[in-house]
């Protein structure tokens, strides 16, 4: 999947280019740009502070119960939404990509318990996956380095996300392996956890990209790192236990901030300022 | 230039929302232990004397006593697994003149032992030991006066015994008879192998009476005993099948209790109920409440928020949640959340901490196969959460 990704990423730039190395300037300034965009998002926790349900003692197996986390090109999610523009100059412009967002992270956790009476033991791994579904409304300044059809730029902003639901299912097997398969699996219900996240986060968000100007249309392909300024779990309702998964699969969300790369394809349509 | 302005008062905005201090959050933790095949019985929650801590008192492996320190936050800090000298804890950690004191038994001896907690040293040692107590199976300390419940097998009676100040004498006594062998029962209870008996002693606001819920006259019964300990009336059950599981008097002869009748649990707030009467339980006026679970504990506590005093009942639902319940003077509901979900758990002890918190100690069943300690804390924001219509 994600080769095919490069592939069509690679593609595309290497025919912007082309196209753009033979072309004359684009007017840009005092234009508008209407548009759509779609893409995918790569969500990577940055813990801040670990929590645990299970305590432990000096009779338990583990002296901690620190979660592991998938890595960033694990949790992928979609994006999609409008893009506006205004160019102030032919190469500075102020933009917004109002758009819904999912972000995804999962992590690992086990635990063992072994009667040493009768001999029994039990092992439990548990992947617990999380999707977080967002309203996105970013405000951007651009800044092309190009005023030619083919230009790139960096862009920097902030980003209001509003978290409007957010789910969670946990996966379970008797094997501590460090990896639990979705296929065999035992799947807990999928539980909804949005009373869990702060509905309410500001983004930092910085990137770079480049857009291929023509006369009726332009495509931009971009790329964003975005941080979440304000921590996504709710202090007060982590252990309410919205989910019920809490005394059940030993879950608690530890507090983080999000990071996210996000790649995207833009497709807009230029308007004058004098309609 | 204002743009930038106003993104960074954003910024400093979200940055200041972060800072909670964790100690004013709610919890749930459950101490772990990697032994399967031991079982734990958490009895009761205290306040720790010397620090915003708490104890936990549990039973494991039958009727061997655990005892846990845990910090304000539900954080285990050190534990104790007694020695083999000291079983069979009486549920009930008393903090008499700011010591903590445990009552147990000599497993050999079958008699009272009263220990003693040293927070600074993280030790328990032996400070009493009462030979004309034997079984003991319940203490309350009324906040003046230490009573002791006791069972001696064989008898057929059940004791009271009120313990002098020194801790090291019983002082009075008095005697309920039982008039048929419930030895078996008993030894069940003590062990922690079979049914908990809700065995207890309260004593009512006045002091001028004690409520002792016991083996009597062939059932499971209230007593009410005045102060010299002598039988003053009773609520009968219906032999060893109903009766009262909890109670909390009110003062002025008024009454909260949860009681049984067959499988099902009724709950009154508030009645008027004569300590004098003969009557049968079955005859107190009382809601039933199809959801709770009889065979696990119901508790009785006061909690008070915003300076107002309400009855608060927790209990054990049949589908494996904790159910808390609120009521005001006048006897109104005024709010019910449910605790926790899928797996076995029940509640043993509930305390309001100094903080206006609601601090539950419950036993867990972990992944459905080990019986774990927990505590559940509850801050007042979740508090009025609850009490919002």
């Amino acid at each position: 999947m994600r080769k095919h990704w490069l592939t069509l990423v690679l593609i595309v730039f290497a025919s912007l280019y082309s196209l753009g190395q033979s072309r004359k300037h684009q007017y840009r300034k005092d234009r508008y740009f209407f548009g759509i965009q779609l893409g995918t998002g790569f969500t990577q926790p940055i813990i801040g502070e670990r929590y645990s349900l299970l305590q432990a003692t000096p009779e338990s197996a583990n002296k901690t119960y620190d979660k592991q986390y998938g890595h960033l090109f694990q949790n992928s999610g979609g994006i999609y939404g409008l893009h506006g523009s205004f160019a102030f100059t032919k190469l500075f412009s102020v933009l917004t990509q109002p758009c819904f967002q999912t972000q995804r992270y999962s992590y690992l956790t086990n635990y063992h318990w072994a009667d040493t009476i009768l001999g029994g033991e039990l092992y439990k791994e548990l992947l617990h996956r999380q999707k977080i579904a967002n309203l996105r409304i970013p405000v951007l300044a651009r800044m092309d380095f190009s005023a030619r059809r083919f230009s790139p730029y960096v862009q920097a902003g902030l980003s209001l996300d509003i978290a409007y639901f957010a789910s969670q299912i946990i996966y379970s097997d008797n094997y501590i392996d460090y990896q639990v398969d979705r296929k065999t699996a035992n799947p807990s219900t999928l539980a909804e956890m949005t009373p869990h996240v702060n509905k309410v986060n500001v983004y930092a968000v910085g990137g770079a990209g480049c857009t291929y100007y023509r006369e009726q249309f332009a495509v931009s392909l971009s790329g964003n790192i975005r941080y979440g300024l304000r921590s996504s779990i709710n202090d007060q309702n982590r252990y309410a236990d919205y989910t019920g998964f809490a005394t059940e699969f030993l879950d608690v969300q530890d507090q983080f901030n999000l990071l996210n790369l996000d790649l995207m394809v833009t497709v807009m349509v230029p308007i004058h300022k004098k309609w | 230039m204002r743009f930038w302005f106003i993104c960074g008062l954003l910024c400093l905005f979200f940055s200041a929302c972060e800072k909670t201090d964790p100690s004013t959050l709610p919890f749930t933790k459950i101490y772990d232990d990697q032994n399967g095949n031991r079982s734990f019985t958490p009895l009761a929650i205290a306040k720790a004397t010397l620090d915003h801590g708490y104890f936990v008192l549990s039973a494991y492996d039958g009727w061997r006593i655990h005892l846990m320190k845990i910090d304000k936050e539900g954080n285990f800090e050190w534990n104790l697994f007694l020695p083999e000298q000291y079983v069979n804890a009486s549920p009930s950690i008393l903090t008499i003149d700011n010591v903590l004191y445990v009552v147990c038994m000599d497993p050999v001896q079958v008699d009272t032992r009263i220990l003693r907690i040293d927070e600074v040293n993280r030790s328990v040692s032996q400070i009493a030991h009462l030979e004309e107590v034997t079984y003991p199976i319940h203490a309350h300390y009324t906040g003046d006066k230490l009573y002791l419940l006791n069972a001696p097998l064989s008898s057929q009676m059940m004791g009271i015994h009120e313990v002098g100040q020194a801790l090291d004498t019983v002082v009075k006594g008095g005697a309920l008879s039982i008039s048929m062998n419930v030895d078996d029962l008993l030894l069940k209870h003590m062990m922690h192998t079979g049914t908990r008996w809700p065995f207890y002693v309260h004593s009512s606001p006045e002091k001028d009476l004690l409520c002792v819920n016991a083996f009597y006259n062939y059932s499971f019964s209230s007593v009410f005993m005045d102060s010299d300990l002598q039988f003053n009336g009773v609520i009968n059950g219906a032999g060893l099948e109903g009766g009262l599981l909890a109670m909390a008097p009110l003062g002025q002869q008024k009454f909260a209790f949860a009681r049984k009748a067959g499988d099902l649990v009724l709950f009154n707030p508030m009645l008027a109920i004569n300590p004098s009467t003969v009557a049968m339980a079955t005859a107190l006026e009382a809601q039933g409440d199809a959801e709770i679970d009889p065979t696990k504990p119901v508790i009785l506590k006061d909690v008070t928020h915003q300076a107002v005093t309400y009855k608060m009942l927790i209990a054990s639902t049949r589908s494996n949640q904790l159910v808390l319940k609120l009521y005001d003077a006048s006897g109104k509901k005024v709010g019910s959340r449910y605790l926790s979900k899928n797996v076995p758990i029940k509640a043993c002890d509930a305390i309001q901490t100094p903080y206006g918190e609601v601090l539950i100690l419950a036993q867990v069943r972990v992944m459905g196969s080990f019986n774990r300690i927990a505590t559940i804390k509850l801050t007042p924001t979740n508090l009025q959460e609850l009490l919002q219509p």
